[in-house]
């Protein structure tokens, strides 16, 4: 219990003393308070207002530079817009759409087939469709979609390749992969290509370029294939004795489709 | 005299040196304010003065003008999507007709080509006539063919035959079609 009492008679000793001394101090260095107190504050400005104004307009920079890209971008792409010509974009438009059909082609395939035939003298047997499973929408999910085609031809070797020749110089994209020749008779395995157009919101800001010379050099080529969409109208099937009895004039003989 | 008696005090030192102290305080408590209140203000003005909205109220004007031409846009995406697609399919489009046409002009005119078969990219072709000669100038070629990599490799002569009923000789080989 002395202990005790001892013990606290000491600590409000200490306390007094603790304070008398910062009585003391304040005295001493009160004119150091102020300009002390004002330094904390400066340093408390620039924490709360200075950092975060500059960061904010570092961000307002980097925006700007932005939008003001996308400005140019826009404005740039309305002056490259003006100065084409939509009769010009929309021929070739549709040479590049019968090249590459957005779905299958039937039509622009018998027709390229019977149309390419008769200029190289080859004549078609029969024919056969893979279309596989309409039901499923695998055209999408392929990078290449296409209508596989079994062909049977009879004509020389000579004349079928030139066939194949002219195919590959033909509307829509045709490839040949497999061929089997054998006693003037030939199965040609061919692939005609097709692609839908790509999906999603045109963007105004995406940037427009004038064609490439490449890209102007495709168009001119795919134009200057043959183009058998219209005004050909030959039936597939038409042998050398057919073709002898039919009508000498190939536009008076009415299409399958 | 005792040379340990000192006649100028300390203390007015010590307290010319807190002076001193204190007036340097001062300064940089001032300068410090000062700088912040400078900086705070010329930031802010400058953050006001960035013509955001200005650059997007443009923006807006010429998405008017581009949505004049939307027909216009519209097809040429529609074309530089039908390009792209066109060009990479030609990029991977297998030209065989044009690899036979090549071995054709080696063939001389006695020699037929009986038979071709291509698959997966295989060539397999028979060449029938009845000059040896010629046959050996079409495997000639074929060789040179191969092993420069010039429109066929992996070359594989498969067989050459008589047949005594015409006469003539049959060639068949084997090759990859680059």
């Amino acid at each position: 219990m002395d202990l005790n009492n001892l013990s606290k008679g000491l600590n409000l000793k200490d306390l007094n003393l603790n304070a008398s001394l910062l009585s003391i101090l304040y005295r001493q260095y009160k004119e150091f308070m102020l300009p002390i107190v004002v330094v904390v504050v400066s340093i408390i400005l620039v924490v709360i207002i200075v950092i975060p104004q500059t960061q904010a307009f570092l961000q307002n920079r980097e925006e700007l530079k932005k939008e003001q890209d996308k400005l140019s971008i826009l404005k740039n792409n309305y002056s490259l817009l003006s100065g084409m010509d939509e009769a010009d974009l929309n021929v070739n438009l549709q040479a590049l759409s019968k090249a590459l059909p957005s779905n299958k082609d039937f039509i622009g395939v018998i027709n390229t087939i019977s149309y390419n035939s008769v200029r190289q003298d080859v004549s078609i047997d029969d024919f056969e469709f893979q279309v596989g499973e309409i039901s499923k929408n695998t055209a999408d999910e392929l990078e290449s979609p296409f209508l596989s085609l079994t062909l049977n031809v009879s004509g020389s070797p000579q004349s079928i390749l030139k066939f194949m020749a002219e195919l590959y110089k033909s509307m829509p994209i045709a490839q040949v992969t497999n061929i089997k020749t054998s006693a003037g008779q030939s199965t040609l395995k061919l692939q005609f290509y097709y692609k839908s157009f790509a999906k999603g919101n045109i963007s105004a800001d995406t940037i427009i370029a004038p064609l490439s010379k490449e890209e102007t050099e495709l168009v001119k080529t795919v134009s200057s294939w043959n183009d058998t969409s219209q005004g050909f109208s030959l039936p597939i099937a038409i042998s050398s004795e057919s073709q002898a009895s039919a009508s000498p004039s190939a536009t008076e003989i009415s299409s399958p489709f | 005299m005792s040379n340990d008696i000192n006649l100028v005090s300390n203390k007015s030192e010590a307290l010319e040196k807190e002076q001193r102290l204190l007036r340097l305080l001062r300064i940089f408590a001032l300068l410090s304010l000062f700088t912040v209140a400078v900086l705070s203000v010329g930031i802010f003005l400058i953050n006001f003065t960035i013509p955001i909205s200005a650059v997007k109220k443009e923006q807006e004007q010429a998405l008017s003008q581009i949505s004049t031409l939307s027909k216009k846009h519209a097809i040429y995406n529609l074309t530089k999507d039908r390009l792209t697609n066109i060009s990479n399919l030609l990029k991977i489009r297998k030209d065989y007709a044009k690899s036979l046409n090549i071995i054709f002009t080696k063939i001389p005119s006695p020699l037929v080509v009986t038979d071709i078969r291509i698959e997966n990219e295989s060539l397999v072709m028979a060449i029938s006539g009845n000059s040896l000669l010629s046959i050996n100038d079409v495997i000639e070629s074929l060789v040179d063919f191969s092993t420069n990599k010039k429109i066929i490799s992996d070359l594989v002569i498969e067989s050459l035959v008589f047949n005594p009923q015409d006469g003539n000789y049959i060639l068949s080989f084997k090759a990859n079609i680059l």
